[in-house]
C-alpha cells in the first residue's frame, strides 16, 4: 500500500495562508497607490465631465468599452475553464481551477464598473436597469445593452456561487487547522468558519456536493460562453462596416479563452514559485493549459481571415474599403500585430520544448494579453473611425486619464489576487488529493478492488452514540465499511478530505434530490424569462426598430440567462440544505484530521457494541478508535 | 466467422442493390428531363460527404487530445473513409451536371473568377481528395504516430476546406447571401452528423459506458450547432439588410416555416431533452432510434438550407430527390462495408 502523502498536499496548499513578509505588504502598498490614483482621476473626470477623455464624434466608444471587453474577457474564461474541464473530466484541472476562478470573480467586477465609467453621468446609472418606473423609459428586452445588464447580473452571481461552493471544502480544512495553529478567536480562523458553514467532509455532504458542482459546471460553462456572446451583441447589431458581422459571438468567445487562458498562466507561473507551489502546479498542468490556447488562437485566425474573404467575395464596395484601410491605413501596423501577438505566439506552444518551459509561457501569456487588449481596443475604436460616409471619418486616441484608469484597474486585479491568495487556498485542496488518489489507482499502486456494500444507509443524527475508527488510506477503510455493512450496521456515517468513488456509491443510493430542484429552477427561470419580457412588450407596445412588440427571437436571451441564474440558485441551496450546512451542528464522530489526511468510520451504536465494533475496526487495519458519547 | 461474413455480404448486398434502384430511378428521372435531379444529388452528396467527412474526423479529434474510450470502436468511425472515392465521383457528376442545372449557369456574378464554374468544381475536388488523403495516410501511420501535427493538420484543412465547399456549395446558391458564421455551422454540423452515425453503427457493440459518452458528444454537438444557428439567425433578424435576409425570409415564412419549426426542435432541441437522462444515453434500443431520428433530421436540414434558395417560396418537392437519396445513401453503405473489412484487418494487426 503505497497512497499519496495526503498531509504534505494539505500542508502544502495551506501554506500560503498566514501573515505575509515586507515584500509582499510593499507591492500590495504600491498597487494600493496606483488604484486609489486611478480612482481620483475617475472622480475628476466626473466633475469635469467626458472631455477629459479623447472620445468625441464620431467616435463614441474608446478604451473604457475596450476594457469592458477585455475583463469581461477574462471573467468569461475563468469559468469556462474550470467548467469544461470539469465536464469533460480533464485529469489537469484539480491545479488550475481554483486560479482560473479567482481571476473570474474579480474580473467580472471590474468588467461591471466600465460601463458606470464610461456613461459619464454616474448619478443615473440606474436607468440602464430594465423596471418599470415613470421616466418614461421603457424597458426593452430586445436590446443588446439590456441583455448585457442581465448577462452581466447573472454571470457575477453564478460566478461567485461558483467558487464558494468549491471553497466550502477547503475553508472547513483551512479553519480545522487554524483553530490548533493560531486559536479560534483570530479573524483569519472566525473568516473560514464562516466560509466553512456546517462542512465536516462527511460522505453524505460529498454526495451532494459533487452532483450539484457537476451541475453548477453544467449551467456555469454555456452561461460563460453566452456571456461574451452577448457582449458580441453590443457590436454586431450595430450597422456598421467592421462591426456587423455573424462570426462575432464564436471570434469573442476564442479570443476570450485565449486572454483568459493567458492570465491563467501569468497567475500561477509567479505564485508557483512564490508560494512553493510546485509539486501541486506542475510545468505539466501548465503545458496542457498552453495547449488549449492552440485552437483558440486559430480561432482568431480563422476570423481575421473570413471577414476580409467575404467581403471581397460578396463584392461589397464598403466593406472592401474597410479592410483594405484595416489592412493598409494609418492603423495597419496595430492591424498586423494583432496576427503576431495572437496568432503566432500561441502557436509556438506547438513545441513541446517551449511549451514546458515556464517563463517563455509567461512572457508568451503577457505578449498575448497585451494582443488581445490592442484588439479590443481597435475593434472599438476603428469602426467608428471609418464609417460608411469619408465626410464622418475621424480619429481617436486614448488620452492619460483613460490609460490611468486602465492602469489602475489591472493593478485592482493583480491587489485582489494578491490578497485573496493569503485567505483562500489558490489550489482546490480537496480536488487535487482527489487527482493525486485517482493517480495512483490509474498507475497500478493502488488496488481498485471495485467494492461492492450491500444494504442502506441510514442518516445519522447528532445525538448518535458509537465509535468512530481513524484510518490512513482508503482501502482498510473500504475493508472497514464492508465489514460493518455485512453486520448490519446501518447507521454510518464516513469521513474523507475528499470524495471516494466507492463511498459515493453506498450513499447515492438515496439519490440526491439535488438534480430534481436544478431542473426545476431551470424551468422556473425559463418560463420567468419568457414571461416578464412578453408582459413587457404587451403592456408598453413598443415597437423598435421596425419589429412587433413581441418578438420571441430575442427573448431567448433573456429566458436562457434567467433559467441559468434560477436553476444555479436551486442548486446551490438544495446543496446546502441537503448537505445540512445550514445548521451549525456538531457531526458525530468527526475529528479535524478527517479534513486533511485520515479517513473516519463513525458507526452508530449501543454501548454494548463498542467492544464489537472496536475489534472490527482493528482487524481492518485502523489506525486509531474513539468512542462518541451522547453529546 | 461465418456469422460476419453472412452479416458483411448481407450489407454489401443491400448498399449494391439501393445503388442499382436509386441510379436507375435517377436515370428516368433524367431521361424524363425532371428539373430537379441535379439540386437532388447536391442534397445527398453534401448529406453523405458531411456524415462521412464527420466520422472520419472524430478518431482524428479523440487522437489529437489523447483520449483512448473509443479505441474498440474507432475502425467503425474511420470506415466512412471508403466513401471517399464515391464522394469524388459525385462530385465530378455534379461538376457535369452545373452546365444543365438551374442555378450559376449563365449567370455572371461580381467576382466571376471565384464563382465560375470550372475554377470552383476544381478547387472542391482538391479540397476535398486532400482531406480524404489525409485521413487515409493518418490511418496507415496511427499506430506509429508520435506527433500531433498530422491529426493537427487534417483537423485544419477539414475546416478551412468545409468552410470554402459551404460557400461554394450552399452560399453561392442564394450570392451575394454570405454570412461569416455559416462555415463553422456547416462543419460543426458534419461533426454532429458523424457522431451520430458513428452511434448508431456502433449501437449493439459498444460498451454502454461507450455509448454513454457516444451520447455526451452527440448533446454537445447539437449545442455547438444550435450556438452556431441562432448567433446566424438572431444577428440577421436583427439588422434586417436585405443582403443577409435573403437566407432568412423564404425559410421562416410561407409552407418553409414549419420545416423550420421542425429542424429547430428536432435537431437543435430535441437531443439535450431526449439525451438527459443516463437512462437514455445508456439503452441501445432507444439511443439508436434517437440517432436514427436526428440523421433523418440532418438530411431534412440539409434539404432546408439548398433547395429554399433555389425554389423560393414553393416547397418544390420532388421523387427525384428520394431517388437520390437511395442512390447516394446505397453507394454510402457499400463503400462503408468494405473499407469496414479492410481496415478492421488493419486495426487487427495493430492490436496484433
Amino acid at each position: 500500500m503505497n497512497e499519496p502523502d495526503y498531509s504534505m498536499i494539505h500542508e502544502e496548499a495551506l501554506s500560503p495562508l498566514k501573515i505575509p513578509g515586507i515584500l509582499y505588504m510593499g507591492i500590495i502598498a504600491l498597487l494600493g497607490v496606483i488604484v486609489a490614483y486611478a480612482t481620483i482621476l475617475w472622480i475628476v473626470q466626473q466633475k469635469t465631465g467626458m472631455e477629459v477623455t479623447g472620445l468625441n464624434s464620431p467616435v463614441g466608444w474608446g478604451a473604457y468599452i475596450a476594457n469592458y471587453v477585455y475583463w469581461i474577457a477574462v471573467a468569461m474564461s475563468g469559468t469556462f475553464i474550470s467548467g469544461m474541464l470539469c465536464l469533460v473530466g480533464s485529469r489537469f484541472r484539480s491545479s488550475i481551477s481554483r486560479a482560473a476562478e479567482t481571476m473570474t470573480i474579480i474580473a467580472v467586477v471590474i468588467a461591471g464598473l466600465y460601463p458606470l465609467i464610461h456613461v459619464g453621468r454616474l448619478w443615473v446609472v440606474y436607468f440602464m436597469v430594465p423596471y418599470p418606473q415613470g421616466l418614461q423609459i421603457w424597458p426593452n428586452f430586445k436590446s443588446p445593452l439590456v441583455w448585457d445588464m442581465l448577462a452581466i447580473f447573472t454571470y457575477m452571481m453564478v460566478s461567485w456561487i461558483l467558487y464558494y461552493t468549491g471553497v466550502i471544502p477547503d475553508a472547513a480544512a483551512a479553519w480545522h487547522k487554524e483553530v490548533n495553529s493560531i486559536g479560534p478567536f483570530r479573524m483569519r480562523t472566525k473568516i473560514h468558519r464562516l466560509l466553512a458553514l456546517n462542512w465536516h467532509g462527511a460522505a453524505s455532504q460529498w454526495c451532494h456536493y459533487k452532483r450539484s458542482y457537476l451541475l453548477l459546471a453544467a449551467l456555469a460553462t454555456p452561461l460563460a460562453v453566452s456571456i461574451h456572446t452577448v457582449t458580441s451583441w453590443d457590436y454586431s447589431m450595430q450597422l456598421l462596416t467592421g462591426w456587423h458581422t455573424t462570426f462575432f459571438a464564436p471570434y469573442f468567445v476564442s479570443g476570450a479563452i485565449l486572454s483568459g487562458c493567458g492570465w491563467t498562466l501569468i497567475m500561477l507561473v509567479p505564485l508557483r514559485n512564490a508560494l512553493k507551489l510546485k509539486n501541486v502546479i506542475k510545468t505539466e498542468h501548465l503545458a496542457s493549459l498552453s495547449l488549449i490556447m492552440i485552437p483558440t488562437s486559430l480561432g482568431l485566425a480563422y476570423e481575421y481571415g473570413i471577414e476580409p474573404f467575404l467581403a471581397w467575395y460578396s463584392g461589397n464596395e464598403i466593406e472592401m474599403q474597410y479592410h483594405t484601410w484595416e489592412a493598409t491605413g494609418n492603423l495597419a501596423w496595430i492591424y498586423w500585430s494583432l496576427y503576431f501577438l495572437n496568432v503566432a505566439i500561441p502557436l509556438t506552444f506547438i513545441s513541446g520544448k517551449l511549451r514546458c518551459n515556464e517563463w517563455y509561457l509567461f512572457t508568451a501569456s503577457i505578449l498575448v494579453n497585451i494582443g488581445m487588449w490592442i484588439e479590443r481596443w481597435f475593434l472599438t475604436a476603428s469602426a467608428t473611425s471609418h464609417g460608411f460616409l469619408p465626410h464622418s471619418w475621424g480619429s481617436y486616441s486614448t488620452s492619460w486619464i483613460e490609460f490611468s484608469i486602465t492602469a489602475g484597474t489591472f493593478a485592482f486585479f493583480v491587489l485582489f489576487i494578491l490578497v485573496i491568495i493569503r485567505l483562500i487556498p489558490i489550489i482546490d485542496i480537496a480536488d487535487v488529493k482527489e487527482e493525486h488518489y485517482r493517480d495512483m489507482e490509474l498507475s497500478g499502486k493502488i488496488k481498485d478492488e471495485r467494492y461492492e456494500f450491500g444494504g442502506t444507509i441510514e442518516h445519522v443524527a447528532p445525538s448518535d452514540t458509537g465509535v468512530t475508527g481513524v484510518f490512513n488510506n482508503v482501502s482498510s477503510l473500504h475493508d472497514a465499511i464492508s465489514s460493518v455493512l455485512d453486520l448490519s450496521y446501518n447507521r454510518i456515517e464516513v469521513y474523507s478530505p475528499f470524495p471516494i468513488k466507492n463511498v459515493q456509491k453506498v450513499f447515492r443510493e438515496q439519490t440526491s434530490p439535488v438534480a430534481f430542484w436544478t431542473l426545476a429552477g431551470v424551468l422556473a427561470g425559463l418560463g420567468t424569462g419568457m414571461f416578464i419580457p412578453i408582459i413587457t412588450a404587451v403592456e408598453n407596445n413598443l415597437v423598435v426598430g421596425g419589429k412587433s412588440p413581441v418578438t420571441l427571437i430575442p427573448y431567448w436571451v433573456v429566458a436562457f440567462e434567467a433559467a441559468v441564474l434560477f436553476g444555479v440558485g436551486a442548486s446551490f441551496y438544495s446543496f446546502i440544505r441537503y448537505a445540512r450546512l445550514n445548521r451549525f451542528e456538531e457531526w458525530p464522530g468527526f475529528h479535524s484530521r478527517f479534513l486533511a489526511d485520515r479517513f473516519g468510520l463513525f458507526v452508530a451504536c449501543k454501548s454494548n457494541d463498542y467492544e464489537k465494533i472496536h475489534q472490527i475496526f482493528i482487524d481492518n487495519g485502523c489506525e486509531e478508535c474513539f468512542e462518541v458519547l451522547s453529546h | 466467422m461465418k456469422k460476419i461474413y453472412k452479416k458483411n455480404s448481407s450489407l454489401l448486398i443491400t448498399g449494391a442493390v439501393l445503388t442499382a434502384a436509386g441510379l436507375t430511378w435517377w436515370i428516368i428521372d433524367v431521361v424524363s428531363g425532371e428539373r430537379t435531379i441535379w439540386l437532388a444529388i447536391l442534397v445527398n452528396f453534401l448529406f453523405f460527404l458531411s456524415t462521412a467527412a464527420g466520422m472520419c474526423m472524430w478518431p482524428i479529434l479523440l487522437n489529437l487530445v489523447e483520449a483512448r474510450w473509443a479505441n474498440a470502436i474507432e475502425h467503425r468511425s474511420i470506415a466512412a473513409l471508403g466513401f471517399a472515392v464515391p464522394s469524388l465521383f459525385l462530385l465530378g457528376g455534379l461538376w457535369v451536371g452545373s452546365s444543365i442545372r438551374d442555378h450559376w449557369a449563365g449567370k455572371q456574378f461580381s467576382n466571376g473568377v471565384y464563382l465560375n464554374t470550372t475554377f470552383l468544381f476544381a478547387r472542391d475536388l482538391f479540397i476535398i481528395t486532400l482531406f480524404w488523403l489525409l485521413c487515409y495516410v493518418f490511418i496507415r501511420l496511427k499506430g506509429s504516430l508520435k506527433s500531433r501535427l498530422l491529426p493537427g493538420f487534417t483537423v485544419l484543412c477539414f475546416v478551412t476546406g468545409f468552410t470554402f465547399l459551404s460557400i461554394d456549395l450552399v452560399e453561392a446558391l442564394k450570392f451575394p447571401w454570405k454570412s461569416a458564421l455559416f462555415g463553422p455551422y456547416f462543419f460543426v454540423n458534419a461533426l454532429y452528423a458523424g457522431v451520430t452515425a458513428w452511434t448508431l453503427s456502433v449501437i449493439t457493440i459498444a460498451e454502454k459506458q461507450t455509448l454513454h459518452t457516444l451520447a455526451s458528444l452527440i448533446i454537445a454537438t447539437s449545442l455547438m450547432t444550435t450556438y452556431a444557428f441562432f448567433c446566424q439567425l438572431l444577428t440577421i433578424w436583427y439588422e434586417n439588410i436585405p443582403d443577409e435576409t435573403l437566407f432568412i425570409i423564404p425559410r421562416f415564412n410561407y409552407n418553409w416555416k414549419y420545416l423550420s419549426l421542425f429542424v429547430i426542435i428536432l435537431l437543435y432541441v430535441s437531443p439535450l431533452m431526449l439525451l438527459l437522462l443516463n437512462w437514455c444515453r445508456q439503452t441501445r434500443w432507444y439511443l439508436g432510434t434517437v440517432c436514427i431520428v436526428l440523421l433523418l433530421s440532418q438530411w431534412i436540414e440539409v434539404w432546408w438550407w439548398i433547395v429554399p434558395g433555389i425554389t423560393g417560396n414553393h416547397m418544390n418537392w420532388s421523387f427525384s430527390c428520394l431517388a437520390a437519396f437511395i442512390f447516394t445513401g446505397g453507394l454510402f453503405l457499400f463503400s462503408y462495408r468494405i473499407a469496414l473489412n479492410r481496415i478492421k484487418k488493419t486495426y487487427y494487426k495493430e492490436s496484433v
